[in-house]
């Protein structure tokens, strides 16, 4: 069963009449990484914003395991069912790295014998040490920051990974680093990762990869490497 | 649990936004402090002295009266007042109670006292008296049935010191720290004094009283008034002994059930055989006079509370928007994580809460230290501009019947005390400040967002 389909999802922008994308169809399963591909202002952002819910389409619907996004808490599907990696990261700047993630377990609920030492274990799983982790973020380079986001979107287990340019401002060490803990978390945690990208390197790790068109659909290009 | 650890954080993370809050709150909760104390303190004041000064009926001699007599015929002697005649005028039904007093000048020949002592100094003439019957008073006895309710501390001007107690028994008495520093004296001592009469009217030789002191007092004085300590209170009873008292001079504080009853009273007191030579009336010079101000620096403080709030809540509605504004971001970041509205606003009323709870006790500490001279200041104020006022141009009067002239002291002294009132009021007001900031954030925060946060931000 998919984890999450796309339904004749349509998104028109506040103010305007012309649909940024329209009849969308798409279902994602568990244990595979889809990656997202368009142009610049094809609505790649707006499609992850609403796959997040942290916006509703205009038209369509969009399914978690079934279930219409309108008809769950979507601050509930935020904190519990999905995990967002975002391009600038979007962490909270006066808190530490361990902050962030405690805080984000503290939203979702998540309570294990000693928070602390889960957020450092999870922190620790994508590359950041403890004495990093009692950092302010601002203080964090780019590639940490990023690893602080996703260890962040990790940290109440979810079942579905959004991720936004998740390499957009890593050199290529750190992008290699940060496709291999995505993928990883696909391929051995059984968790769908869905990755809006530009980046050709993201698209070769991918298992299926999609394509989407400005005011159109969203079409299956075919498997990570074979897309041209 | 983790919205008030986060809010904790948010304090020392943020200091410079929470301080310029904090400096707005303790300055509206320290302002506030100062203006609740002086209205509260001149309130009470204004109360205790409305209550007595419109209820309150003096009983005293009509010295011009007396006088007039007196220089008509130089053997001319007023009536003596008789217990008996008090104690009638004092069941009348126009009263709620009676307070009564005695006054007796007395001699204490073991005792020094101070060389500024203006009463010792002053030879006092007595209508139709012979001088060689007499000794120049020293000391001046005032006697009540409950030394406790004398206007020196009914008023606060006199405070009994610390470990000793008002007058239990009919042979103890109060002195004042004046005397007692003079002379060694410290509650339990005893000390001797009689009248300044020789003999009774008999000629039998009067007694000498031996009090034992059972507190001493400490008196503020006003302008002009010399601390001489001369006052010995004690128990009305033994004043009024026929062993140690020449002839007792009563006065009687009646108390009206209605300030209006005023006039059928004194015409009952005088059918029942009260001479002419006394007079009976309220004070309503000395209310005009002393009451009004303290009413009108009450409205002062009130307006003043009025404006600091205002204002002060004006200031943090503003700020409390331009804070949110300014955090636009981190909500919403914590609304992207799945943060409910509702906790975000109770994180922002946590922490506006969190700031206000130490201003609280910050602001009231600082208003109870600046109250009292904020107070005295007001005071001297108010008072100077009655005191030079046109309503006392003509001396002190009264309302009275027989031409009286009352002893109502000016407020010299309010006590600008915190009492639980006060705190609750504080209280009050800092919650609903806080509601106000708060809500203000909360609103501000609600209408945001997070997508629309977020890509405005990135």
């Amino acid at each position: 069963m998919a984890v999450l389909s796309l339904k004749n999802v349509g998104y028109t922008y506040e103010k305007t009449t012309k649909p940024i994308f329209q009849g969308l169809n798409a279902d994602f399963e568990r244990g595979k990484v889809y990656c997202i591909v368009g142009r610049s202002g094809a609505g790649k952002t707006s499609l992850l914003s609403l796959l997040a819910g942290l916006d509703t389409c205009t038209e369509g619907a969009i399914l978690y395991e079934g279930e219409d996004l309108r008809r769950l808490d979507r601050d509930d599907y935020r904190a519990g069912k999905i995990g967002v990696v975002f391009q600038s990261y979007n962490l909270l700047l006066n808190k530490t790295a361990l902050e962030n993630i405690e805080l984000s377990m503290a939203i979702s609920g998540v309570s294990h014998k000693n928070n602390r030492s889960c957020a450092l274990a999870l922190l620790e799983s994508v590359g950041i040490d403890e004495e990093t982790a009692g950092r302010r973020v601002l203080g964090l380079s780019g590639g940490e920051q990023q690893r602080v986001g996703i260890a962040r979107a990790l940290s109440h287990d979810p079942n579905l990974l959004l991720a936004d340019e998740p390499s957009g401002n890593l050199d290529r060490e750190t992008e290699r680093d940060v496709m291999k803990i995505l993928t990883n978390l696909a391929h051995v945690q059984d968790k769908c990762v869905i990755i809006v990208t530009h980046s050709q390197k993201i698209t070769r790790c991918a298992d299926e990869i999609w394509g989407l068109n400005k005011g159109g659909g969203l079409v299956y290009m075919g498997k990570g490497g074979e897309a041209g | 649990m983790y919205i008030f650890k986060n809010a904790f954080q948010n304090l020392f993370r943020n200091p410079g936004r929470n301080l310029m809050t904090a400096g707005i709150f303790l300055l509206i909760i320290t302002m506030s402090c100062v203006a609740l104390v002086v209205c509260n303190g001149a309130n009470d004041m204004a109360k205790q002295y409305k209550d007595r000064l419109s209820t309150e009926v003096i009983l005293n001699v009509n010295e011009m009266k007396v006088s007039e007599a007196w220089e008509k015929d130089e053997t001319f002697r007023k009536p003596g007042l008789t217990d008996e005649l008090i104690q009638k005028i004092a069941a009348s039904g126009y009263l709620k109670k009676t307070v009564y007093s005695a006054q007796m000048e007395a001699v204490a020949d073991d005792l020094k006292y101070t060389e500024s002592n203006d009463y010792g100094d002053i030879e006092i003439q007595r209508a139709g008296e012979d001088p060689a019957k007499t000794r120049i008073p020293q000391y001046i006895l005032s006697g009540f049935e409950d030394v406790s309710q004398a206007e020196p501390f009914q008023s606060g001007q006199a405070k009994l010191a610390e470990g000793g107690t008002f007058p239990g028994d009919d042979n103890e008495c109060l002195i004042s720290d004046t005397l007692a520093e003079l002379n060694g004296l410290k509650p339990g001592d005893t000390i001797r004094a009689k009248s300044i009469y020789y003999t009774d009217k008999q000629g039998n030789p009067l007694e000498e009283m031996e009090l034992k002191v059972s507190g001493i007092y400490h008196r503020e004085y006003g302008e002009g008034e010399k601390d001489s300590g001369y006052e010995i209170f004690t128990k009305y009873k033994i004043l009024t002994d026929p062993r140690y008292t020449y002839e007792p001079v009563f006065y009687a504080d009646f108390f009206l059930k209605n300030p209006r009853d005023l006039e059928a009273f004194a015409r009952e007191a005088y059918a029942s055989g009260l001479s002419e030579y006394y007079s009976l009336g309220t004070d309503t010079v000395a209310y005009d006079a002393f009451v009004k101000p303290i009413e009108q620096m009450s409205i002062i403080a009130m307006i003043f509370l009025c404006v600091v709030l205002v204002l002060g809540a004006s200031i943090l509605l503003i700020l409390s928007s331009l804070i949110v504004r300014e955090r636009k971001y981190e909500i919403g970041v914590l609304r992207a994580m799945g943060m409910k509205k509702s906790k975000v606003a109770a994180q922002l009323v946590l922490e506006s809460a969190l700031i206000m709870g130490v201003c609280l006790i910050m602001g009231i500490v600082l208003g109870s230290l600046f109250a009292q001279p904020v107070t005295d200041m007001l005071l001297a104020n108010q008072m100077s501009q009655a005191l030079d006022g046109p309503s006392l141009a003509g001396g002190m009067g009264g309302t009275s019947f027989g031409g009286l002239a009352t002893d109502n002291r000016p407020i010299t002294h309010i006590s600008a005390a915190l009492g639980l009132t006060t705190i609750m009021e504080l209280v009050g007001i800092a919650l609903v400040l806080t509601g106000v900031a708060g809500a203000v954030s909360a609103a501000c925060a609600m209408k945001y967002e997070p997508m629309r946060i977020l890509r405005e931000r990135n």
